[in-house]
């Protein structure tokens, strides 16, 4: 009987290996990324006072969570700054669209490989090849002003949300707000209810924010492709980031574009890790220029696959930050009598 | 490699483990791959250049942006015929490795091991071969490059006559008289001038300048350090800018010794080099990270004397100190080196260095200190006088065989 079951798993794992892709929850596999970005703009050190306003009136309680989260991020990376009603810099924000539509189902061909191998010898044809489609989109302006009335930073900004996640493994029942009983609520990636979901929002938008004005030091948690490049995986989860993008750029590409496609993935993931980890803003931006164009030739090959999208567009916020740093400082105007 | 250097690789591969992270970085990086180049020899077996390989591997894990990492990579693994050497190449490419700019490579030798002292090399494309018989002390040109550190950036490594002993030789080997060097080649680098960048344009003029039928003179006085306290002899010299307060610091600031090896071994195309370094001055701990003194490891001479006319002289022994003293307002070794040179003036290098091993050692031992100076030279020995004159010289160019026939005997 044991010996049954371990055969059985076994062949679920050897499943994995079938297609590329990234998984579904719980089989999906992420690494843990440290993403320091310098700040955008020099704020001036002292005081600071947000003011968070929505143009819907529905979306108030969102301002107000945003609001309270922008100033813990920016007291939380630069312990000198104070809140006050006088501030030297003045931070607004004004949420133009707060969006969380219900999940509806997609299908996931990974999934219904794995499905169908957890049921070998069951001539029960799989029904769970489905996943929910769990999507959020949280869009507003800042500004950032000294007490003069100065604009030291001012930008559109729109933060999104993107899950798909699987029926079979009973995070459907997790989206109808009943926590899992295996995977408690520990990764923000892993929302275990709607409520999730606004809150990573606003977590995301103060990041945002907070990111521009002062240092940060950013967690991620990044999705690997799956399935050949598994093996190869345990070079990233060491932190071996220059062997693992060695690997996949010597391997032999694999057959199909779109399978080939996550192996460019995954070489921009680690372009990507490389990137945090280099010692000058330079040597950053060689590194997350380099991750662009995999994420995108990846996006390329395999425009289905939404997973592709959304990297790009963290890392361009990041190489926003390098360009903002390496552009001249403006030249004063000359003084006139 | 013996089995010690395996357990200090085996070491350095541990450093770069998951839970070691907090050394990872690219001064480690650079340590590694100066590590790597100090296993390199003209004729290395297989296991060495695997070892070398493995080195940079992690010195590229350590800091992926360390061009030089992925280009000596590539070196070695074309060297050793396996590795994907390309790939590396392209990835130094990328990251504007200065040692692919340089088109640095740590295998191929300036000279040959043998065969120049019986026949003048075949003309090549890049030379025409010597045209001086290197058994005679003749020599077409002098250079010298002359460093000497007494006062550094940091206070604590002050020492008291590390500059007047170089100010000194350099005045000697300009002096009509002993030296006969003319002076506009002989470039004395000294205190806040001998940063670590300077050092290198130093040892990249010599290079530059010094042909097949030169002779080439380095002279170094100041610290040498080993990068831990389990490393006898030093890997690095100590500039006037290194920072010496961690060992990260002293990897991203200090010149390794590697370096001067190298243009000794691989750039400069003299054959006649005298390399002179007094580089174990006593100074004790002068950090929980950097250990002085620390003398030329028998490992670094090895490689220096590779080659065809490489002569070395350092001052002390690994785990002997080169003492300074008040009584000649001098180091022992150089003021005996000055004394040598100025009473046997025409005497093959080798006499030089018994005059200098014989006083030093007496006097070191009246003193009850322990210094006894060490002599290494190429199997493929020129005859190396620092006194000769040059041929260069417009009065011995027209008449050479006033020298050739005379000075020689």
């Amino acid at each position: 009987m044991r010996s049954a079951r371990l055969a059985a798993l076994i062949t679920v794992q050897a499943s994995l290996l079938v297609g590329q892709g990234f998984g579904v929850y719980p089989f999906r596999k992420s690494v843990t990324l440290e993403s320091k970005l310098p700040a955008a703009v020099n704020l001036p050190a002292g005081s600071i006072d947000v003011k968070v306003s929505a143009q819907n009136a529905t979306y108030h309680d969102v301002a107000g969570r945003l609001q309270s989260m922008i100033e813990t991020e920016l007291v939380r990376f630069d312990r000198d700054l104070t809140i006050a009603d006088t501030p030297d810099t003045v931070i607004t924000a004004n949420i133009l669209n707060f969006n969380i539509p219900p999940p509806r189902p997609v299908s996931d061909p990974y999934a219904t490989s794995i499905a169908d191998a957890s049921q070998t010898g069951n001539k029960k044809k799989a029904p769970s090849g489905q996943a929910m489609e769990v999507t959020g989109t949280l869009a507003f302006t800042y500004q950032a002003r000294t007490r003069a009335g100065r604009v030291l930073d001012s930008e559109p900004i729109t933060v999104k949300f993107y899950e798909e996640i699987n029926t079979v493994t009973k995070t459907k029942s997790v989206l109808n707000k009943i926590e899992h009983p295996t995977h408690p609520k520990e990764d923000e990636d892993n929302p275990q209810t709607l409520g999730d979901v606004e809150q990573i929002l606003v977590n995301r938008a103060a990041a945002r924010v907070a990111a521009r004005l002062v240092n940060t030091n950013e967690t991620l948690h990044i999705h690997m492709a799956r399935g050949a490049l598994d093996g190869n995986n345990r070079y990233a989860e060491a932190g071996q980031w220059t062997h693992f993008v060695e690997t996949l750029e010597t391997m032999t590409p694999l057959a199909k574009p779109e399978d080939d496609a996550y192996r460019l993935y995954n070489v921009g993931v680690g372009n990507e890790a490389l990137g945090y980890k280099a010692e000058t803003p330079a040597q950053a931006r060689h590194y997350f220029e380099q991750a662009v164009i995999d994420y995108r030739k990846a996006g390329e090959l395999n425009p289905r696959e939404k997973y592709f999208i959304e990297p790009v567009n963290r890392i361009q916020l990041a190489l926003e930050h390098y360009k903002k740093l390496a552009a001249p400082p403006p030249t004063p105007k000359k003084a006139t009598k | 490699m013996n089995g010690a250097s395996r357990w200090l690789l085996f070491g350095a591969t541990l450093c770069l483990l998951p839970g070691a992270r907090g050394q990872e970085g690219c001064a480690v990086s650079k340590d590694l791959v100066v590590r790597a180049l100090e296993l390199v020899s003209a004729t290395p077996s297989a296991g060495v250049l695997g070892d070398g390989i493995l080195l940079l591997k992690q010195a590229e894990e350590a800091c992926d942006e360390n061009g030089d990492a992925w280009y000596y990579r590539s070196v070695f693994e074309r060297k050793l015929g396996r590795g994907n050497p390309d790939y590396s190449l392209g990835k130094a490419r990328e990251r504007n490795s200065p040692a692919l700019a340089a088109g640095d490579n740590p295998f191929q030798l300036s000279t040959p091991t043998r065969g120049v002292a019986a026949a003048p090399r075949a003309p090549g494309p890049a030379s025409q071969g010597p045209t001086l018989d290197i058994r005679k002390p003749d020599v077409d040109q002098k250079w010298a490059l002359v460093i000497g550190i007494a006062s550094f950036r940091n206070p604590r490594l002050n020492l008291t006559y590390s500059r007047k002993d170089a100010e000194s030789v350099a005045e000697l080997l300009k002096s009509p008289l002993y030296g006969r060097f003319r002076p506009d080649r002989v470039r004395l680098i000294a205190d806040s001038q001998a940063t670590t960048v300077n050092l290198r344009a130093g040892l990249n003029w010599l290079a530059r300048m010094a042909g097949e039928n030169d002779l080439a003179l380095v002279y170094v006085a100041t610290h040498g350090t080993a990068r831990d306290q389990d490393v006898a002899g030093a890997n690095y010299i100590v500039t006037y800018d290194t920072d010496v307060d961690s060992e990260d610091g002293l990897y991203s600031t200090a010149l390794p010794m590697v370096e001067i090896t190298g243009a000794v071994r691989t750039r400069l195309r003299a054959l006649k080099v005298v390399v002179l370094l007094d580089t174990c001055h006593s100074g004790g701990a002068i950090s929980q990270t950097v250990t002085l003194p620390a003398a030329v490891s028998p490992q670094t001479l090895e490689h220096i004397r590779e080659g065809t006319g490489r002569v070395v002289i350092a001052a002390s022994q690994v785990g002997e100190s080169s003492y300074e003293t008040p009584k000649y307002g001098h180091g022992l070794f150089t003021y005996y080196l000055l004394e040598a040179l100025k009473q046997e003036k025409d005497a093959p290098i080798e006499k030089v260095y018994e005059y200098v091993n014989t006083h030093v050692t007496a006097d070191a031992t009246a003193n009850h200190w322990k210094q006894h100076p060490v002599f290494v030279a190429s199997d493929q020995t020129a005859d190396i006088v620092i006194g000769t004159p040059p041929l260069s010289t417009a009065l011995l160019r027209l008449a050479p065989w006033v020298w050739s026939e005379g000075l020689a005997q």
